[in-house]
């Protein structure tokens, strides 16, 4: 099949670059473990309220872990337990949040912190807080006719 | 074989064209890429 | 087979009898796009803030059908009569069972459309058009989405039967290029739709009845996004076999490489389908590994699209050069601009630069956080599906239609079929960029509008959304114009022929090799990727599943 010199030079030119896109995403993933956010650990959805740490949502100071703080969220339509939620500037948290019943979002506004929660699983997403401010928490997945109204807010403080 | 090199030169618009395509994707990735470095 | 008539017109003309088969599904798709269009304006003005639906009717309802119409049943429609017209067109009228076929699976999908379209007005079904389990619609809507897999199903034996006609007819010959793309096309389709289609059989039709009290949340979404992916390559490979087949016939010039095209079709059925993690890049319970292995084969997916470029591109120059063009990009001046049925995809392309960066960003694995379910995601398939796919499709239509009923484009309607494509550049420019930006600073897609208990962030989107609300009623009227144009080809337009265009292949260009049609090779590959891709952690997913989730109707 005879491809044309340029087009040659194209097609290097292109997946070089996707090549490029996945060592960099890759490398920083598999390397320095920005990972998306993912969970492993299982549990009963209609259970929630029971089951450690989510029968106590909040803000928890952990020691001798590589986190500071354990923000402990449990969703459900529509809405977020605590209401609130705030750290100190510049510590690493490690947000902790599942759901009661249908999937919801988990985003924090202008952040990385964008996770799906579904029910019998934990989302995970570890992370430090280099920006003082408000950050507005929403769901961002269609969850029914409150989902809009689902709102928390975490404060990242001096 | 003349023919096929007159037919190589015929294209250089089209390499221009790709490549700019080709640089809009790159510097749209890393302007994404900055974004999310420098967001927690 | 060629009649005098068509003799003396110097092309073929799609037999009656399918072409009315393929206008059946052209009815459709433009009553789709009506219903659906207003939906969308709807949904912009309400995003506004300054606009409130009356009548109890609910934003998600509306939503859903937006969705439902426009994803699904425009696009499945319209690239089924499409795709019917093209058979007929380049491999012989169907046969009279063959043509049966066709007509019980547009009646079938046609059922099924109805059925969940009674759902969703009745407020028994606002779950999205992505289902969104364990948000528990009315069984009737589940049977009527897989009517309409089903029919879709039946279309396509109807389109493999012809196919394989032709093969057996001219053995050893490559079949023509169109029917071999709208046979790829069907392929892809026949695989991904297996994944909703198990989705909605053994899960949710159960479910909803009450045969079974809960339903696996992360398998019903797994499959549904193994459906997902490929789907948006349905509705863009259509557009593609306009780009390669019909644009240079269009233009005058040539088809830059028939091998290339048909490797890239090829690489579509591979890379399309074993990518659907990407849309599940931030849920729990699928490994950081899987996800990555879908990201690297969602990359490969782009080859065929940078393929794709090149030779539109070559294509474009070459004629260029043919009339006299000099410089680098003379050419580019050359093109047949007062061509409504070449400007108008040609904005299309253009769209699909942006809308490919964006689409490389949104499957960047943990970049994926950036934009996960913002409305930049909005905002790209607009560009996507609703520009690149959806100017191509009318930019066919204003060649199509009148081929099938005998009609002519007059002076008047290409005029204002360019018009068309302007406004909606501009309306869809205006919206998608507004998407894009408010995305980015975290706005929410699938959301009615709110104020988010008045917080500082959700104050600053509210420009955006206005501009969005422009940008949508801009496209409205867009929708009107289109169909406006598409009332008059239908059944005001002057009487006349209308040619089916279809590219010839250059003569210095070689034949194109018998591998690239060999199927046994090609289907194998897909399967192996497929189970490559997913056995691992679906095994996992549904040993290590929690316990399900009853239905809830929140809506």
């Amino acid at each position: 099949m005879h491809i044309h010199k340029y087009e040659k030079w194209w097609l290097t030119f292109g997946i070089s670059s996707l090549v490029l896109f996945l060592v960099i995403v890759g490398f920083s993933a598999f390397h320095y473990g920005s990972h998306p956010p993912t969970g492993k650990v299982y549990i009963d959805p209609e259970r929630v309220d029971e089951i450690a740490p989510f029968n106590n949502p909040g803000v928890h100071k952990v020691e001798g872990k590589e986190w500071d703080y354990e923000v402990v969220l449990v969703a459900s339509a529509f809405f977020y337990n605590p209401p609130e939620i705030e750290v100190p500037l510049g510590s690493t948290v490690k947000f902790i949040s599942t759901t009661k019943d249908v999937v919801h979002g988990f985003q924090v506004a202008g952040t990385n912190i964008n996770m799906i929660l579904e029910p019998g699983y934990v989302s995970e997403y570890v992370t430090t807080v280099d920006k003082a401010g408000e950050f507005l928490i929403l769901c961002n997945e269609y969850c029914g006719v409150g989902h809009s109204s689902m709102t928390s807010m975490l404060k990242v403080v001096e | 074989m003349s023919k096929k090199k007159e037919k190589d030169s015929d294209l250089k618009g089209t390499l221009y064209s790709v490549g700019l395509v080709g640089i809009f994707i790159l510097v749209t990735w890393f302007m994404a890429f900055y974004l999310f470095i420098d967001r927690f | 087979m060629t009649t005098i008539k068509e003799k003396a017109l110097g092309f073929t003309i799609v037999d009656r009898r399918d072409g009315k088969l393929a206008l059946a599904n052209m009815y459709v798709a433009f009553i789709a796009l009506f219903i659906g269009g207003l939906c969308g304006l709807l949904q912009v003005l309400v995003r506004s803030g300054k606009f409130t639906l009356p009548w109890g009717i609910g934003y998600y309802q509306v939503l859903t059908v937006h969705g439902v119409l426009l994803g699904l049943i425009l696009t499945t429609y319209f690239i089924l009569g499409f795709q019917i017209a093209a058979m007929s067109r380049t491999s012989g009228t169907f046969t009279d069972k063959q043509r049966l076929l066709g007509w019980i699976g547009f009646w079938v999908m046609t059922i099924g459309t109805v059925a969940a379209a009674t759902m969703v007005l009745l407020n028994e079904a606002s779950v999205l058009y992505t289902f969104y389990a364990p948000l528990q619609a009315h069984w009737i809507f589940y049977v009527g989405m897989a009517l309409v897999v089903v029919g879709s199903w039946i279309v396509g034996i109807a389109l493999f039967m012809k196919y394989i006609e032709w093969r057996k007819a001219n053995p050893g010959q490559p079949s023509p290029l169109l029917s071999f793309m709208v046979v790829v096309n069907m392929a892809m389709w026949q695989i991904c739709t297996l994944g909703v289609a198990v989705e909605v059989v053994f899960q949710l039709i159960p479910w909803s009845l009450g045969w079974v009290d809960k339903v696996d949340v992360l398998l019903s979404r797994t499959l549904f996004w193994y459906f997902g992916h490929p789907l948006v390559y349905f509705w863009l490979l259509p557009a593609y076999m306009v780009w390669y087949v019909v644009i240079p016939k269009i233009i005058g010039g040539k088809i830059f490489s028939d091998a290339l095209a048909r490797l890239s079709f090829m690489l579509f059925l591979l890379f399309s389908i074993p990518v659907g993690f990407h849309h599940q890049l931030t849920e729990p319970g699928i490994q950081s590994f899987w996800k990555f292995l879908q990201v690297v084969l969602t990359m490969m997916v782009v080859i065929p699209s940078l393929l794709t470029a090149f030779s539109m591109f070559a294509s474009f120059e070459l004629r260029g050069r043919q009339l006299g063009a000099k410089g680098l990009f003379g050419w580019f001046k050359k093109l047949p601009w007062n061509d409504a049925r070449f400007t108008v995809p040609f904005i299309g392309m253009a769209a699909f630069v942006p809308a490919g960066a964006g689409g490389i960003i949104n499957a960047s694995h943990q970049m994926n956080q950036l934009i996960h379910n913002t409305i930049w995601v909005t905002g790209h398939f607009h560009l996507t599906v609703a520009t690149t796919v959806v100017l191509t499709f009318f930019g066919a239509s204003y060649w199509l239609l009148p081929h099938l009923t005998g009609r002519v484009l007059t002076k008047q309607m290409n005029k204002l079929a360019i018009i068309q494509g302007i406004v909606w550049a501009v309306g869809m420019t205006i919206m998608s960029a507004a998407m894009h930006i408010v995305g980015l600073m975290g706005a929410p897609r699938r959301s009615d509008f709110s104020t988010y208990g008045g917080a500082a962030q959700a104050t600053d989107w509210i420009p955006y959304q206005i501009a969005q609300a422009v940008g949508g009623t801009i496209l409205f009227v867009g929708i009107i114009l289109i169909l406006y144009i598409v009332v008059n080809l239908l059944f005001f337009a002057p009487k006349g022929e209308t040619e089916f265009p279809i590219g010839e292949v250059s003569e210095h260009a070689e034949k194109s090799p018998m591998w690239l049609e060999n199927w046994k090779i090609w289907l194998t590959i897909c399967i192996a990727l497929i189970l490559f891709a997913y056995t691992v952690p679906v095994i996992e997913m549904i040993q290590n599943a929690p316990p399900g989730s009853k239905g809830y109707k929140f809506w």
